[in-house]
C-alpha cells in the first residue's frame, strides 16, 4: 500500500519523539535526585577510577600525538610565511580552546560510552537494575549519577592532562626541529591565551561528560531484551555521545564567543 | 553450633516471635476481594484483584485473581512465556498493572509513593529468575552493600550476618569471588542469600531450582521450607521442577491464558481436567497422585 | 597503588596543572600586578584592538585598555592603556605612541618609543603624544612631486647657466632683468625649501629602497650632495649679486663659480631621475608586497575554513571579514611592516641632518668669501 511507508516513518519519529521525552525526564531525574541520599560516593571514587585513571593513558597518547602532529604540520605552513616563531601560540591556542577539549572528549566518548552503555544495558537485561529496584538501592543513584558525576569531574580533568601533554609534546617538536628553548616557547605559548580560553574551553567538557554519562546511562538503562540489543546500546551510546557533542561544542563556543567577545 | 546461633540471629519474622500460623489444612482456600474494597484481611498476604497487563499488543494476563494468605507457600506454574514472571514483579512494583489491584501487606502496590514502595520492598525478598547477582561486587560485597544501606550494624555485625546467610546456602568460602567465578547452581543460592538476608516476611522466588542437581534442589527446597517453618514467611515460587514443587507446595497456582486457571494442591492441580495442564503434567504423574488418593 | 590514591594522584595532579596554568596567565595578564594608566590619541588607528599589547622598545609592557572614538568627526580616536608599575618609570611626557604590526598576522600593537632627552615621568592617567601611522602611497607620492620640483629647478638654473654661458649680451640680463634675478632668487627659495623636504623623503626613501634596491641609498647621498653643491652655488652668486663686491668680470672669470654652476645642474638633472628611480622602487616594493599579501590572503582564507584554526582566526578578527578585507588589510600588514623598518633608521635621519647642518657652516664661510 502507498500510504504505508508514510505511517512507519510517523510512528517511528513519534517514537523518535518519545525517546527525546524519556531522555528529558532521565536527565530531569539526575537534578531531582542529585541533592537526595543516598550519596554513593565510594562508587563515585570507583567511577573515576573507571573513567579517569584508567583512559588516563588513552587521553595522554591522544594529547601527546596531537600536539607534535599539529606542530609539525603547522610548521610547514608557518614556515612559508616566515612565520615559526608563532608556532607556540598557534599550538596553545588550537590545543587549549578546540582540539584538546574535542579530541579528548570524543576519544572518551569512545571509551568512556561505550562502557557505560554496554555495562548498564548488560545489568539492565541480567535485571541486576531490577535487583537494585527491588532491594531499595536506588539504581539510578548508584549507577546513573555516579557514573554523571565521574564523568563532569574527570572530562575537564583528563583535557588539562591531554592539553598539557599535548603543548609538552609540541614543544618537543620545536625543540627538535629548532632547538627552541622552553622559557621563550611557554612564554610565546601563554602569551595568546587568555582566561576565557582556559575556563570556559576546558570547563565546556564538564557539559561534554555530562552528555556522555547521561546519554549512555540512559541507553543502557533502557535497553530490552538480551545481548544484541546491549551492543547496539554501546554503539549507540558512543555515536549519540559524539553527535551530542559535536553540537554542545557549537552552542558552547557560540555562546562563549557572545559572552567573552574577543576585544 | 552453628545452628543455634543462626536460630537466635534469623528470628522469626512475625512480631510475636513465632512463625506465624500457616493456612489450616482443609480450610476453604481464601477468596480475593472484589475492585475497590479497600484492604484484604490481616491474615492475606498478598492479592491480586482483576489484574491486567499487556505489553504492546501482547496481551499477558487478563484478570488474575488470587489471595495468599500469610505464612503459606505457594507454588505457581505454568509453561513458559505465559506471565508468571510478570505476575510476580507487580508484588515488588517492578511492573504497574494496566487494570486491576495488587495489595501485598494490606498496601496497594500500584499506590504507595516511592518512599512507601521502598519501605515495602524492604519486606519482600525476591529471588531473580537469573540470580541477578551485582557483577562488580564479590559475593561478600554484594550482602553487605544491602547491609550497610538498610541496617545499622557495625562491620563485624555485618560480617557475622553475611557469613550465617551464606552458611544457610551452603556457600561459606565463596566470599572474596566475582558472581562470573560462579557455577549457576551457586549464583542461584548466592541470589537467595543474598534476597535473605535483611530477613524479609514475605519471599518471592522466581525458579530457584532451574538448572541445580537433585541434591542442590532438595538443599533449596529444605531452605524454602525452613524459612516458612522457623520465620513464618510467605512465598510465592514459580517452578517448573516437580520434585522442588512437591517439597514446598501448601498450595498451586496455574497460569493458563492469562488467568490463574487451576489452583489447589499439588495434586489437584495435576488432575486438573483442562487438558494443556494434563499435558504439563504428563498423564503418568497425574495417575500417580491418583493412585496415591485412591489408596489412602 | 590502591584505588584511592591513584584516583586522588590524578585529581590534585590535573588540579595543579589547571591552576599553574591560571596562575602563569594571570601574572602574564597582569591582572594580579599593579598598572598606570596612560592615554594616548590618534587620527588613525589602524584596527588597534582593546586587549592588543603595548611595547616599550619591543619589550611587552601593558594592554590597550580602551578605546573612545572622537566626539565630531575630524577628531582624534583616544586609547587609553594598562602599563606595567614595573615599567612605568620608563614612559616620559616626551615618549611617543605609535601604531605598529605585529608580526605576520597583523594584530596590530602600540610601540612606545623612548626619548634619550630627559624629561619627567607621565603620572597616573597621563598622556603622550601618538605618533600617526606612515603611509607608503603618501610618501612615494610626496618624492615624485619633489622630483617634478626637483625638474622645474633644473630647468630653470639650466637657463640661467645658459644665459651666462651666452656670453656679455645676457650677462646685462642677468645683472640688471629683475625677471630673471627674481627668478634665481626664487630658485634659491624653493631649493631650500626642497631641501629639508627632501631630506626628510631621503631617509624614508632610502629606508624603502634598501629592501629592494642598493640605488636608493646612492640616490639619497646624491640628492644631499648636489643639494649642498646647490646651494652653495646658488648662494654664492646671489651673495655675490646681492652684496655687489665683485664685479661682472670677476663673476665671469672665476671659473669655479661657472663650473660649479654647470655642474650642479647636471647632477640636478640625474638627481631627478634617482629620485624617479627610488619612487619607482618603492612602487614596486608596494606591488610586491601587495601580491605577498595576496597570497597570504588565500592562506589565511583557507585556514579560517580549516576548523583547526577556526576560533584563533575569530579570535583575530579574520573571520567575518570578506576576502576583499582581508586582502586590503593584509596589504596595509604589509606596508606597515616597510614602514616599521622605515622608521628604525630614525637615527640615520638625525646623522644625515647632523651633516647637513655641519655643511651649514662651511656654505656660510663660502658665502662669506
Ligand atoms: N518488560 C517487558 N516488555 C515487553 N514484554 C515483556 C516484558 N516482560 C515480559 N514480557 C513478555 O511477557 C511474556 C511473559 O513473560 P514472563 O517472563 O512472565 O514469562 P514466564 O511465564 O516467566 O516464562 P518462563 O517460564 O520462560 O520464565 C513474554 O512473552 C515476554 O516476552
Ligand atoms: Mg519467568
Amino acid at each position: 500500500m502507498a500510504s504505508k511507508p508514510a505511517i512507519l516513518n510517523l510512528s517511528a519519529f513519534t517514537e523518535g519523539l518519545a525517546r527525546v521525552g524519556e531522555f528529558g525526564s532521565f536527565v530531569g531525574d539526575f537534578f531531582k535526585r542529585f541533592w537526595r541520599p543516598p550519596f554513593e560516593w565510594k562508587e563515585v571514587w570507583r567511577q573515576m577510577d573507571e573513567v579517569g585513571v584508567k583512559s588516563f593513558l588513552l587521553t595522554a597518547v591522544t594529547g601527546l600525538a596531537i600536539g607534535v602532529v599539529l606542530a609539525m604540520q603547522s610548521r610547514g605552513t608557518l614556515a612559508r610565511f616566515g612565520a615559526e616563531a608563532v608556532l607556540p601560540k598557534m599550538l596553545a591556542l588550537s590545543l587549549v580552546k578546540e582540539i584538546g577539549p574535542v579530541f579528548t572528549s570524543l576519544v572518551l566518548a569512545g571509551r568512556v560510552g561505550a562502557g557505560i552503555g554496554a555495562e548498564i544495558g548488560s545489568m539492565r537485561v541480567t535485571e541486576q537494575i531490577d535487583a537494585l529496584e527491588v532491594g531499595s538501592l536506588k539504581p539510578y543513584n548508584y549507577l546513573v549519577i555516579t557514573r554523571v558525576i565521574a564523568c563532569v569531574v574527570m572530562f575537564p580533568i583528563l583535557t588539562v592532562w591531554a592539553d598539557a601533554i599535548g603543548l609538552f609534546g609540541g614543544f618537543m617538536e620545536s625543540y627538535i626541529v629548532g632547538n627552541v628553548d622552553y622559557r621563550v616557547f611557554f612564554a610565546s605559548a601563554f602569551d595568546s591565551l587568555t582566561f576565557p580560553d582556559i575556563i570556559v574551553d576546558t570547563g565546556k567538557t564538564a557539559i561534554f561528560g555530562f552528555i556522555v554519562a547521561s546519554v549512555s546511562s540512559f541507553l543502557g538503562y533502557t535497553v530490552r531484551g538480551g545481548t544484541r540489543e546491549v551492543g547496539q546500546a554501546a554503539m549507540q551510546s558512543v555515536v549519540t555521545s559524539i553527535l551530542l557533542i559535536l553540537v554542545a561544542d557549537v552552542i558552547v563556543v557560540a555562546v562563549s564567543l557572545a559572552l567573552f567577545a574577543p576585544d | 553450633m552453628e545452628a543455634a546461633r543462626s536460630d537466635e540471629t534469623l528470628r522469626p519474622a512475625t512480631a510475636d516471635g513465632h512463625a506465624g500460623p500457616a493456612w489450616p489444612l482443609g480450610k476453604p482456600w481464601p477468596e480475593a476481594q472484589p475492585l475497590g474494597s479497600g484492604p484484604p484481611p490481616d491474615d492475606i498476604m498478598i492479592e491480586f484483584r482483576d489484574l491486567y497487563k499487556s505489553f504492546g499488543e501482547k496481551h499477558i494476563l487478563r484478570g488474575v485473581t488470587m489471595a495468599i494468605p500469610k505464612g503459606v507457600s505457594t507454588v505457581i506454574m505454568g509453561g513458559s512465556g505465559t506471565g508468571k514472571s510478570v505476575t510476580i514483579k507487580h508484588v515488588v512494583g517492578l511492573l504497574k498493572a494496566d487494570q486491576g489491584e495488587v495489595w501485598v501487606h494490606g498496601e496497594n502496590v500500584d499506590e504507595l509513593s516511592k518512599d512507601g514502595l521502598d519501605q515495602l520492598r524492604l519486606k519482600i525478598g525476591f529471588l531473580f529468575q537469573s540470580g541477578a547477582l551485582f557483577d562488580s561486587m564479590t559475593v561478600y560485597e554484594q550482602m553487605d552493600f544491602v547491609l550497610k544501606r538498610h541496617t545499622d550494624l557495625d562491620a563485624d555485625g555485618r560480617k557475622d550476618r553475611i557469613m550465617e546467610t551464606l552458611e544457610w546456602v551452603n556457600l561459606p568460602k565463596t566470599t572474596s569471588q566475582y558472581p562470573s567465578e560462579l557455577s549457576g547452581g551457586q549464583r542461584k543460592r548466592i541470589g537467595l542469600a543474598r534476597s535473605i538476608i535483611l530477613q524479609p516476611d514475605i519471599m518471592v522466588y522466581d525458579e530457584p531450582t532451574t538448572g541445580l542437581d537433585p541434591i542442590s534442589v532438595r538443599v533449596v527446597s529444605n531452605l524454602i521450607n525452613r524459612l516458612r517453618d522457623e520465620r513464618g514467611i510467605t512465598s510465592m515460587t514459580i517452578t517448573h521442577d516437580l520434585l522442588c514443587a512437591e517439597m514446598i507446595s501448601d498450595h498451586v497456582f496455574y497460569l493458563l491464558d492469562g488467568v490463574y486457571a487451576e489452583s489447589g494442591t499439588l495434586a489437584e492441580v495435576a488432575q486438573s481436567d483442562k487438558p494443556e495442564i494434563r499435558e504439563f503434567f504428563g498423564d503418568e504423574y497425574a495417575m500417580m497422585f491418583k493412585t496415591v488418593r485412591d489408596g489412602a | 597503588m590502591n584505588r584511592s590514591a591513584r584516583v586522588g594522584a590524578l585529581l590534585i595532579a590535573g588540579l595543579a596543572i589547571f591552576l599553574v596554568a591560571v596562575f602563569i596567565l594571570a601574572n602574564s595578564k597582569s591582572l594580579l600586578s599593579k598598572t598606570r594608566t596612560i592615554n594616548t590619541e590618534f587620527y588613525n588607528i589602524s584596527g588597534l584592538l582593546i586587549g592588543s599589547n603595548v611595547q616599550y622598545q619591543g619589550y611587552n609592557v601593558g594592554r590597550v585598555e580602551r578605546i573612545t572614538l572622537p566626539r565630531r568627526p575630524g577628531g582624534k580616536i583616544q586609547v587609553e592603556m594598562k602599563i606595567d608599575e614595573g615599567a612605568a618609570h620608563l614612559i616620559r611626557v616626551n615618549t611617543r605612541a605609535q601604531i605598529q604590526t605585529d608580526g605576520l598576522v597583523g594584530n596590530q600593537i602600540v610601540t612606545l618609543v623612548a626619548n634619550p632627552v630627559q624629561a619627567l615621568q607621565v603620572p597616573e592617567n597621563g598622556r603622550i603624544e601618538g605618533v600617526e601611522p606612515f603611509s607608503l602611497s603618501a610618501v612615494t607620492d610626496r618624492a615624485l612631486e619633489s622630483a617634478d620640483r626637483l625638474d622645474a629647478i633644473t630647468e630653470t638654473v639650466g637657463l640661467i647657466v645658459q644665459d651666462v654661458r651666452n656670453g656679455e649680451g645676457s650677462l646685462g640680463r642677468v645683472l640688471y632683468d629683475p625677471a630673471l634675478y627674481n627668478s634665481l632668487n626664487r630658485t634659491t627659495a624653493t631649493t631650500e625649501q626642497l631641501v629639508s623636504t627632501l631630506n626628510q623623503q631621503a631617509v624614508v626613501l632610502s629606508a624603502t629602497a634598501q629592501r629592494v634596491a642598493a640605488t636608493a641609498d646612492a640616490a639619497t647621498q646624491n640628492l644631499d650632495r648636489t643639494i649642498q653643491n646647490l646651494n652653495t652655488t646658488v648662494g654664492t652668486v646671489n651673495d655675490k649679486l646681492n652684496s655687489r663686491t665683485g664685479t661682472v668680470g670677476r663673476f665671469l672669470n672665476d671659473d669655479a663659480v661657472y663650473v660649479q654652476l654647470l655642474s650642479t645642474a647636471d647632477s640636478l638633472r640625474g638627481l631627478s631621475t634617482s629620485v624617479r628611480a627610488v619612487a619607482r622602487n618603492a612602487e614596486e616594493l608596494s606591488a610586491w608586497s601587495a601580491l605577498g599579501a595576496f597570497r597570504f590572503a588565500e592562506v589565511m582564507e583557507a585556514a579560517k575554513h580549516n576548523f583547526l584554526f577556526k576560533s584563533y582566526f575569530e579570535r583575530r578578527g579574520y573571520q567575518e571579514q570578506a576576502p576583499f578585507e582581508i586582502r586590503e588589510r593584509a596589504i596595509r600588514a604589509s606596508q606597515e611592516e616597510i614602514e616599521r623598518r622605515q622608521r628604525e633608521l630614525l637615527d640615520y635621519e638625525q646623522r644625515l641632518r647632523a651633516r647637513a647642518a655641519a655643511q651649514g657652516t662651511t656654505l656660510d664661510s663660502l658665502g662669506g668669501n
